[in-house]
């Protein structure tokens, strides 16, 4: 989706490619007049982040491009997972957290005292890393995120829930039986059926937090293929303990030490010839 | 070393090694000990039973199901009348006023623990309900008579009386006078009197408190930080995520209110304190009545003919079969969410 942008920074004719965004959107975040179209989904500058006196993220300067996968690398520890919920400010749930410097999505700074963090995380899902299906029906799951948003209609939300099972792979399986508990659904079933949580209210951004590291390989591959194919529409960032599934789903790397990023970069030159002895040792195996 | 390779049961080394003897012993002597305990237990339960079946075998016999039909409860000799039914209707309206006050009462106490107060605040919030299962019941009984019956009939009453006195909706029956009975209106018929209804329900409604408070603090308490984040992470609000913790939690809760209403059954001396005892079946929360466990407390000392205290027997058994059968409810539905979670 593309960002609401002032009339002044756009021709009349630039003016048509931006026609998808509807008048009528949702504004998710009041956009300074000054800000031009960003190429980058998600900028973020100086991100420093607090728990309590301990600093687990210094000055993070990172820009990450709109429909890409990104994956964020590193050892236990190193903020990865921090940054990561900086990005839909689930760190706000966290007494105690404390974050400055400045992120922005499609230009909106998610950060603004004004921002209202419902409309972030509905346009920004989030899966975990240990598959989190409410205690409801497959099909419910899948609703929820429309129903809290206040969409209703039956036929608007069975549409929405096929549409997000088609495009989490798992509607085949579950068609049958969409309205038996989500808790009998296998790991690597109920995982895909978070995406397709996820999913449902047409997020432009999906953060993805070790999302395979509770699957076996098996259902590893089937979710790792579904990154690949939601990147065509979605800006995806992915944390990942596994360098071998940076290297398979990610255009671009990050690697994360002790709360500095080290070095971003394509994931091929992250990999084969980095800038930096650190992420080389990393990636190579030598610490982690 | 072919007698180390094949040796004798003689000198087998680990048949009958005297000095484990004792200790053997004690294993088998503990364990026998708790089976007694167990055994006993059990059988306190049979012999009650077996007692009050034989106690009210004579009201079985002779009034047998006519006992859930007659309001009439009179125990002059020759004049013998005995039903349980007014009772049966004071119990069920004084535990369903308790019910109706008490569950989102302390539910929301509950949610206020876990989700809203701050960690210094829920402590004590959570001791100070605690606090109030620890007041005996005469103490409640006490507080009642002298203070909140005479408030009710004075300020709470009165106010209600007023509200819904002239306010006839829904005929719902007649008088026997030949008027025509009206809801709400014959909510309030007869004006304040302070012992009533209402007042054995208000009593009840806060001794009831502190269990279903503390049962769905902890079954809330057990709701699973990622189902949480999920649901925050998909940009639900605060109420949103609650109600889906309450919905995690209903197999819980409900085994929670289910306990609440065998106390409020079972609950005898403060309410007779306040109830007005009467063997009256009324819509009016402004009537007298009585409970079972009420008939029993008033009238154990009078019971000086077999027919007389054979019906007492009958209304303990009922008591007792209607505490019984919600209670193994509420055990039922605690284990099943305890296996529920396990499936999860």
């Amino acid at each position: 989706m593309t960002p609401p942008v002032s009339a002044e920074n756009v021709s009349r004719a630039n003016g048509a490619q931006h026609g998808s965004h509807s008048a009528h959107a949702p504004r998710m975040i009041p956009v300074a007049p000054d800000q031009h179209v960003k190429r980058h989904a998600i900028d973020i500058k100086n991100l420093e982040v607090f728990y309590g006196k301990g600093r687990a993220v210094h000055g993070v300067n990172l820009q990450i491009a709109h429909g890409e996968v990104t994956a964020f690398i590193g050892p236990s520890g190193c903020g990865k997972s921090t940054i990561l919920r900086c990005l839909n400010r689930m760190n706000d749930l966290i007494k105690h957290c404390q974050v400055r410097g400045s992120i922005k999505i499609h230009g909106a700074d998610i950060y603004d005292r004004r921002t209202d963090v419902m409309e972030l995380r509905k346009r920004t899902g989030m899966v975990f890393q240990k598959p989190n299906p409410f205690p409801k029906s497959i099909f419910d799951n899948v609703a929820y995120p429309l129903r809290i948003h206040g969409v209703r209609g039956k036929a608007v939300i069975a549409e929405k829930v096929e549409k997000s099972l088609r495009s989490a792979g798992l509607w085949e399986e579950v068609k049958d039986r969409l309205h038996v508990s989500a808790l009998s659904l296998s790991g690597g079933q109920q995982q895909r059926l978070c995406i397709a949580r996820a999913i449902a209210a047409d997020p432009e951004v999906l953060l993805m937090d070790e999302p395979c590291s509770a699957l076996d390989p098996i259902a590893t591959k089937t979710v790792e293929s579904l990154i690949n194919e939601l990147s065509k529409t979605i800006t995806i960032v992915v944390v990942t303990h596994n360098m071998h599934q940076a290297v398979r789903v990610a255009h671009q790397t990050a690697f994360f030490y002790m709360g500095n990023l080290i070095e971003a970069g394509p994931t091929d030159k992250m990999f084969h010839n980095p800038e930096h002895q650190q992420t080389l040792a990393y990636v190579t195996g030598q610490f982690g | 070393m072919n007698d180390a390779d094949n040796p004798s049961p003689l000198q087998n080394p680990f048949i009958d090694v005297p000095q484990n003897a004792a200790r053997r012993l004690v294993d088998r002597i503990t364990k026998a000990a708790a089976l007694g305990g167990v055994l006993l237990t059990i059988s306190i339960l049979a012999i009650i039973f077996i007692v009050l079946i034989h106690g009210s075998w004579m009201a079985l016999r002779q009034i047998g199901w006519h006992f859930f039909t007659t309001q009439a409860w009179n125990p002059v000799p020759g004049r013998d009348k005995y039903g349980v039914l007014s009772f049966l209707y004071g119990t069920g309206v004084t535990t369903f006023l308790a019910l109706l006050f008490g569950v989102p009462l302390s539910i929301g106490t509950a949610v206020f623990i876990t989700r809203i107060a701050p960690r210094w605040l829920a402590g004590p919030v959570s001791f100070l309900v605690e606090l109030l299962a620890a007041i005996p019941s005469i103490a409640y009984g006490l507080w009642g008579c002298f203070v909140m019956s005479p408030w009710l009939q004075n300020y709470l009453e009165p106010v209600i009386y007023d509200a819904l006195r002239h306010i006839a909706i829904i005929p719902v029956g007649k008088y026997p006078s030949g008027r025509i009975e009206y809801f709400p209106a014959n909510l309030v018929r007869g004006g304040p009197s302070g012992s009533d209804f209402l007042a054995g329900g208000l009593i009840l409604t806060i001794m009831i408190l502190p269990i279903i408070t503390a049962i769905t603090r902890d079954v809330l308490q057990q709701f699973p930080a990622e189902i949480e984040q999920g649901a925050y992470g998909l940009g639900a609000t605060w109420w949103q995520t609650t109600r889906l913790a309450l919905a995690y939690c209903r197999a819980g809760i409900f085994g929670a209110i289910m306990l609440g209403m065998a106390r409020a059954i079972g609950e005898t001396m403060a309410v007779i304190m306040v109830i007005g005892n009467t063997d009256h079946i009324s819509a009016s929360l402004f009537a007298g009545g009585q409970t079972m466990s009420g008939v029993l407390a008033n009238e154990f000392m009078e019971a000086d003919h077999p027919i007389y205290l054979s019906a007492m027997f009958y209304v303990a058994l009922v008591l007792m079969l209607s505490s019984l059968v919600t209670n193994v409810i509420a055990r039922g539905l605690l284990a099943k969410i305890q296996t529920e979670r396990k499936a999860a």
